[in-house]
């Protein structure tokens, strides 16, 4: 149980600075999940943390003390990582019961512990396996059962499921999240995968090149991306992002493709966040696939477009919806299809529509 | 634009059976992909195709002749696989020419080719590029184009998008489909990922263990699967599996004892036994009343997926997910009630077999 503060943390290595003035408080009992793509500085965040490495600027906070001096061992804080090296020599059993050895829990009690632990994790029946013997996936559990007979103020881990199958990766991020609401345990999770970080998280913490770009539960960065990075990042397939011109006079968006320009009127729900913006400011409109609405009429504000595919997931359609160089992906049911011969208009979902600013490609 | 038949393949590496006659057929244009985990016989079966690998009985034929016995030089297929190299000391535009300099096509027609497929792909500004200087995307599309110059008989393509991040993999997908659909290109296209193979095929052709399990449009893989394993390969999260026994037109669900009725379809078809009901997440209605024919269950955890919510729920020891509107209101440990979809729930007999009716 603890409170994990960063405030204003930097870490360099030479000329890169791989996290860059970042400041984040997770909350006790909190599951926060650092998201973002290889490199964006999350995992050196994560070992920032973990005090396996040195913050060059800024501190990391316990419940409010500065720990930036401390060791990895006396900050309490259990690891588990995506290289989860398992003692080789040692069996299942032993490998998970090793931390509480080394703290002198007495024997019954480290017996009692791997026991819970392990019948969470559904792996009581390979305790007597040495590591080489374990599929890739029971391997990854003894490594997060071996994290969780701890009962340490802070959990941490960097992806800690990527080494399996996509089943038992979405099998397992269930059980992982479910012993967390439970034992109600403080974790920091690092991934890349926006689907586990949508899963699994209280709130997200999405970074990009060392820097943070927005911190909220799933349903809010996915609802309002504060950058364009991050309406990019979250979602599959991605946001739709047409680039267009604000025209104050009449509070429309002029949207330029190959040389004709559609005038689309900005729904009257938003419009009074937008009296500061400049007569002929550039934006980019994003609206999700789910939000671009396809009619086999014309339809008022509608822009006219042709189908060029659509894919079959089973579970829902994506039509890929062409207009010159515009391109525009809907989400349907997979109940409705369309042919390519057909003229379709899209209509975007007035609450659905987000706008940025194209230059500094913040939302508005 | 050719018609290729596989007939009756069977591929031995010492005692392993690689291949246990395999047998399919792509039309001409069409794009079929073979689908299946890793070791299921997919890259085997390409190579046996391109002529890497000889087999050992079966036949391979195309537009009406056989072709076990032509070397792979002669057999006019495209190849790309998912290790790419491209010549690192020639540009862009020379390594997609190479194939081309062995034909006695004019240098304009070479050039011509070389720039529509590179105006395709969207890869004509890179064309006076070295490959150390392509992002990993670029230098994949640059590998395709090279292949499709020579405009082949087959193309076939192994895992091609697998080195490249989510994003890249999702856009590249659409235009190779696009590329395929527009050239008209014969494609056999493999992966061990479902979505590509669902969105990407005409048919998809379902292989594990050297075996083909089912053959078969995207849509009715999906909602037909020929048996469990078929069911849990396609689809994400896979189709859930419920363990049941079935008599006098009542299901009783094995892991807490609570019934419903069967569905019409099938009434008095079903002997009584024990079987696994098969129901895809979205076919899981969470329902407000309890009905004559709703299960008891209990919400186990849910998943915000911002257009969609994932709720695992609790059958006594069996779990089940339903995919639901973002919109329902639910938290963890909810009693609920659960309807299945009748028209969608499917039942597999003692051997993991669909029950058709």
């Amino acid at each position: 149980m603890a409170i994990i503060g960063l405030r204003d943390v930097v870490k360099r290595y030479g000329q890169t600075v791989a996290v860059n003035h970042v400041s984040l408080e997770i909350k006790d009992g909190e599951f926060l999940v650092l998201l973002g793509p290889s490199g964006c500085g999350k995992t050196t965040s994560l070992r920032s943390i973990a005090g396996l490495e040195d913050v060059d600027e800024g501190q990391i906070l316990i419940d409010g003390v500065e720990v930036n001096n401390k060791r990895p061992a006396e900050r309490d804080m259990a690891f588990c990582f995506q290289q989860y090296a398992l003692y080789p020599h040692l069996t299942a059993y032993n490998n998970i019961a090793f931390p509480l050895r080394t703290q002198n829990v007495p024997k019954a009690e480290i017996d009692r512990r791997v026991h819970e632990v392990c019948s969470l994790l559904q792996i009581e029946d390979i305790f007597n396996r040495k590591p080489k013997k374990l599929s890739a996936g029971d391997q990854q559990r003894v490594a997060l059962a071996r994290a969780m007979v701890r009962q340490p103020k802070v959990y941490l881990m960097d992806e800690p499921l990527s080494n399996l199958d996509a089943q038992l990766r979405a099998d397992m991020r269930v059980e992982l999240r479910r012993i967390q609401l439970q034992n109600k345990v403080t974790t920091i999770y690092v991934t890349h995968d926006q689907v586990e970080a949508m899963a699994m998280a209280d709130r997200i913490a999405i970074m990009n090149q060392g820097v943070l770009q927005q911190v909220g539960t799933p349903e809010e960065i996915y609802a309002y991306p504060a950058t364009l990075f991050v309406a990019n990042f979250i979602g599959s397939p991605s946001m739709n992002f047409l680039n267009c011109k604000f025209d104050k006079g009449s509070f429309s968006l002029a949207i330029k493709s190959n040389g004709e320009t559609l005038q689309f009127q900005i729904p009257h729900s938003i419009i009074q966040n937008l009296t500061h913006l400049q007569d002929g400011q550039d934006l980019v409109l994003g609206v999700r696939p789910e939000d671009v609405i396809i009619s086999t009429t014309p339809i008022e504000n509608g822009i006219q477009v042709h189908l060029v595919i659509t894919e079959n997931l089973g579970s829902e359609n994506i039509h890929h919806l062409e207009r010159n160089e515009l391109h525009l992906v809907s989400r349907t049911s997979p109940g409705d299809i369309y042919n390519e011969d057909q003229q379709l208009w899209v209509y975007l979902e007035p609450e659905g529509i987000r706008l940025f600013d194209k230059e500094t490609e913040k939302a508005i | 634009m050719s018609n290729i038949q596989l007939l009756g393949l069977t591929k031995r590496f010492g005692d392993i059976v690689a291949l246990d006659d395999v047998s399919f057929d792509i039309g001409p244009q069409e794009f079929v992909t073979l689908l299946g985990p890793t070791g299921a016989g997919k890259t085997t079966t390409l190579r046996c195709v391109v002529g890497l690998e000889k087999v050992d009985s079966g036949e391979l034929w195309v537009d009406g002749e056989n072709i076990n016995n032509l070397p792979p030089g002669q057999r006019n297929m495209a190849f790309v696989s998912q290790h790419y190299a491209l010549y690192p000391h020639l540009t862009v535009y020379r390594n997609m020419q190479f194939p081309l300099d062995k034909t006695n096509m004019s240098k304009e027609e070479k050039n011509a080719r070389i720039e529509r497929i590179a105006d395709v792909l969207h890869i004509s500004h890179l064309l006076k590029r070295f490959p150390s200087k392509l992002s990993g995307g670029e230098m994949q599309r640059v590998v395709i184009g090279r292949a499709m110059v020579r405009s082949p008989r087959l193309f076939l393509l192994d895992e091609p998008l697998s080195n490249l991040d989510a994003k890249l993999r999702e856009e590249l997908r659409f235009e190779l489909k696009r590329l395929q659909k527009e050239s008209g290109s014969t494609t056999l296209y493999v992966t061990h990922d479902q979505i590509e193979a669902m969105s990407m095929s005409d048919r998809v052709v379902v292989i594990y263990k050297g075996k083909v399990q089912q053959i078969g449009t995207p849509a009715d893989i999906y909602s037909n699967p020929a048996n469990e394993l078929v069911s849990t390969i396609v689809g994400s999260p896979s189709m859930n599996l419920l363990p049941v026994m079935i008599e006098d037109g009542v299901f009783h669900v094995a892991s807490n004892g609570h019934h419903a009725n069967l569905p019409e379809l099938y009434k008095g078809i079903l002997p009584r036994g024990n079987y696994n009901l098969g129901v895809r997440p979205e076919d899981v209605k969470i329902v407000a009343d309890e009905t004559p024919n709703s299960i008891k269950a209990e919400t186990y955890l849910i998943e915000a997926f911002g257009y969609e919510k994932l709720v695992q729920i609790k059958l006594g020891a069996h779990h089940l997910r339903a995919r639901v509107s973002p919109r329902m209101a639910l938290k963890v440990g909810d009693k609920i009630n659960i309807l299945f979809d009748e028209r969608k729930v499917r039942f597999f007999d003692a051997n993991g077999n669909l029950v058709r009716v």
